[in-house]
């Protein structure tokens, strides 16, 4: 077997490739779950009682039941009944299906913790039911849910490392190759923790940007 | 559909989740002793706290996969050898402790200082301060986020069935291998993990609630 | 009587919390340029009464006609008496996430549908209005008390309305600023605005209402212009509350 420096020149492209494709997947999770999760939330606390009912056996179904099964009912069950999907989307949809259950209770308990006042002062300036939700109410609310939001996101970057289970060549899948062929347990998996590590680290430190460019009124001296 | 697949193999299936509770059960317990350990070692200064900070951010920042790979396939590098069960509920015992420190942390950050100068202005020491002042008030902040860390738990043994431990996972996936009904196991498998964890969730819940009423 | 028509009418308004009943039989009219002070001690629905006004609150019973639109379930005539009627809260109740400019400029842009420099130009007089053209840029967060509050009244004045309402608009002021807001306040009266104005500031009812509304457990208890209300009270409970409100 080749040196120790030898070994990283050959490793280290391959993991980082591996860990471009769990950004990859992670960023669009992330894009759908926030969706979805808004739709959800919206329809927990919608007027219509079978749509709130809706709601909540959705966010308990996916809370209460691992996203390793998730990925594996979409990715094994689901051609049983016609729909056949790639490792990357089933992937990507569980993840992001998984997600958006709790990001909708994030957002829902934001929603509730917008003023009262505020859904009565719009309201007092004759906005619309759609313009008071869309220009006051949403964007409160996101803004009170997103240390919360943050922290599902960088759990859901975790968990995208069960897509690999299904054979999506992401970080975990190219380590444990990677491993198979080398067999340097202890570096691969070192490296590819790291590696994890600095994917959390960087969303957090992005995260932390957003808030506090959101969050900027919270800063309560003058400019 | 082949439900009679499903009524053929439930007993296995059945077995499977005895596992599942085995295992969380067992995790759940040395991770919430551990994790008190760790959580208020992280309110020492010095080496003391350094080591807990790094045990901790490691083992929340990472995924739980990776920490089972690395002590199922990386420690036999370093000549320490265990057996897929055993490797699997070590990784997630120090996972579970990482998460249950920061719950026993933030819980006592979350008591107003006046507790401890009180005490401490009483001639009590740091450490009786916190063994009859703080923790006492503290313990009841930790058990809503602590049921809510079981739940994850309980969903997340079945990550060991990626290294093979006989669990409900693995059950599920081995009758797919010899039956092929994919979409009916997957879907009684995911039943099963609900039943388990829904209760528990709804339960967390309450707990919540009845404690918010409480806490002013 | 005269051929104007009041510009608020209210005919026998009830209104019930579950089984509170707070408001028992309400009949006041507003004229146009009038400005009427609601006045009571707590509890006594002068709240109630003036969110009914632009429906933040439904009433139950009764009729409740606002420039000649009445207020049914009807939603188009609640958005049409809505945008005719601006009101100031207790809380300022400012858009948090929004600077000064834009809390102001969101309303008419979003209902009236003007272009957004006409809004802004409209928005930077109202500032100059009430003294604080420099706080366009700024968030409520960092205002003081005195100055949200200036921000609210200019916002509901960015809508052009023909009526003002104002909610105790300086009862969670520290008292230093409490002057700065009843002189906004003053200034919009000089300027013939239709206000009703439930408040505890008995110096500003004196000097600028028209007239005196005393609200008691629901009820209209009397109605007065000032200068009768202020030194020959007719009902027991009006002299009672003024005992205590004047000290």
């Amino acid at each position: 077997m080749a040196g120790p420096a030898q070994f990283w020149v050959d490793a280290l492209p391959t993991l980082l490739r591996g860990a471009l494709l769990t950004l990859q997947v992670s960023a669009l999770a992330i894009a759908l779950a926030a969706a979805v999760g808004v739709a959800v939330a919206a329809a927990r606390t919608a007027p219509l009682p079978p749509l709130r009912w809706l709601g909540a056996a959705y966010v308990e179904v996916f809370r209460n039941t691992p996203l390793l099964v998730q990925i594996f009912f979409v990715f094994f069950g689901l051609p049983r009944v016609g729909l056949r999907l790639s490792p990357f989307q089933s992937g990507l949809l569980a993840l992001s299906l998984y997600t958006a259950a709790y990001n909708a209770e994030v957002f829902r308990a934001g929603l509730e913790a917008v003023p009262r006042g505020l859904r009565e002062a719009a309201a007092a300036l004759g906005l619309s039911g759609w313009q008071r939700f869309r220009h006051v109410v949403l964007p409160v609310a996101v803004r009170i849910s997103l240390p919360a939001l943050g922290n599902n996101f960088v759990a859901l970057v975790k968990n995208s490392s069960l897509v690999s289970a299904i054979g999506m060549v992401e970080l975990t899948f190219v380590a444990r190759d990677l491993e198979a062929w080398t067999f340097r347990s202890f570096e691969v998996y070192g490296m590819a923790t790291l590696l994890y590590l600095a994917l959390v680290l960087l969303l957090v430190w992005a995260l932390r940007n957003v808030e506090s460019r959101a969050l900027a009124y919270l800063r309560v001296r003058d400019r | 559909m082949r439900w009679t697949v499903v009524a053929a193999n439930l007993p296995y299936l059945l077995e499977g989740l005895q596992g599942t509770v085995l295992l969380g059960l067992l995790v759940m317990a040395l991770g919430t002793v551990l994790g008190f350990v760790v959580g208020i070692a992280r309110l020492g200064r010095g080496a003391v706290y350094a080591a807990a900070t790094v045990f901790v951010e490691l083992f929340r920042d990472t995924p739980l996969i990776m920490q089972i790979f690395f002590i199922f396939f990386g420690l036999p590098a370093v000549g320490i050898r265990l057996n897929a069960f055993v490797a699997a509920s070590v990784a997630m015992t120090f996972f579970a402790a990482a998460n249950t420190a920061e719950i026993v942390r933030g819980a006592i950050q979350s008591l107003p200082r006046g507790q401890w100068e009180a005490a401490r202005s009483l001639g009590l020491s740091s450490p009786q301060t916190l063994r009859w002042v703080i923790l006492p008030q503290a313990l009841r902040r930790t058990l809503p986020p602590l049921m809510g860390l079981f739940t994850t738990l309980l969903k997340d043994t079945s990550l060991a069935a990626i290294v093979n431990v006989f669990e409900l996972t693995t059950a599920g996936r081995r009758v797919v291998e010899r039956t092929l009904a994919s979409f009916e196991i997957w879907l009684v498998v995911a039943a099963l993990y609900f039943l388990l964890c829904y209760p528990l969730s709804v339960a967390t819940q309450r707990l919540e609630r009845r404690l918010a009423a409480e806490v002013p | 009587m005269s051929r104007i028509d009041p510009i608020i009418l209210l005919q026998g308004v009830h209104k019930w919390f579950g089984r509170l009943h707070v408001l028992r039989g309400i009949d006041l009219e507003v004229w146009p340029g009038e400005v009427v002070v609601v006045c009571g001690p707590s509890g006594s629905g002068k709240s109630t009464l003036i969110r009914c006004i632009n429906r933040l609150e439904r009433h139950d019973r009764g009729r409740i006609v606002v420039d000649g639109i009445e207020l049914t379930d009807d939603l188009r005539h609640v958005d049409a008496v809505r945008r005719e009627v601006g009101m100031v809260f207790q809380q300022f109740n400012l858009f948090p996430h929004l600077t000064v400019l834009q809390n102001i400029t969101l309303a008419p842009v979003l209902v009236r549908k003007w272009p957004r420099e006409q809004a802004e130009r409209v928005a930077r007089e109202l500032l100059e209005r009430v003294g604080i053209p420099e706080k366009a840029d700024s968030y409520p967060s960092q205002l003081s008390g005195g100055q949200q509050q200036r921000v609210a009244i200019a916002r509901a004045l960015a809508m052009q309305p023909k009526i003002m309402l104002f909610d105790e608009p300086t009862s969670a002021l520290d008292p230093e600023m409490i002057q700065e807001v009843l002189d906004v306040m003053r200034d919009l009266a000089r300027r013939g605005m239709t206000m009703v104005v439930v408040t505890h500031e008995m110096g500003f009812a004196r000097e600028v209402a028209d007239r005196i509304v005393f609200l008691d457990e629901g009820a209209v208890v009397e109605v007065a212009p000032p200068e009768t209300f202020f030194t020959q009270p007719r009902h027991e409970r009006t002299r009672a509350f003024l005992s205590k409100i004047l000290r």
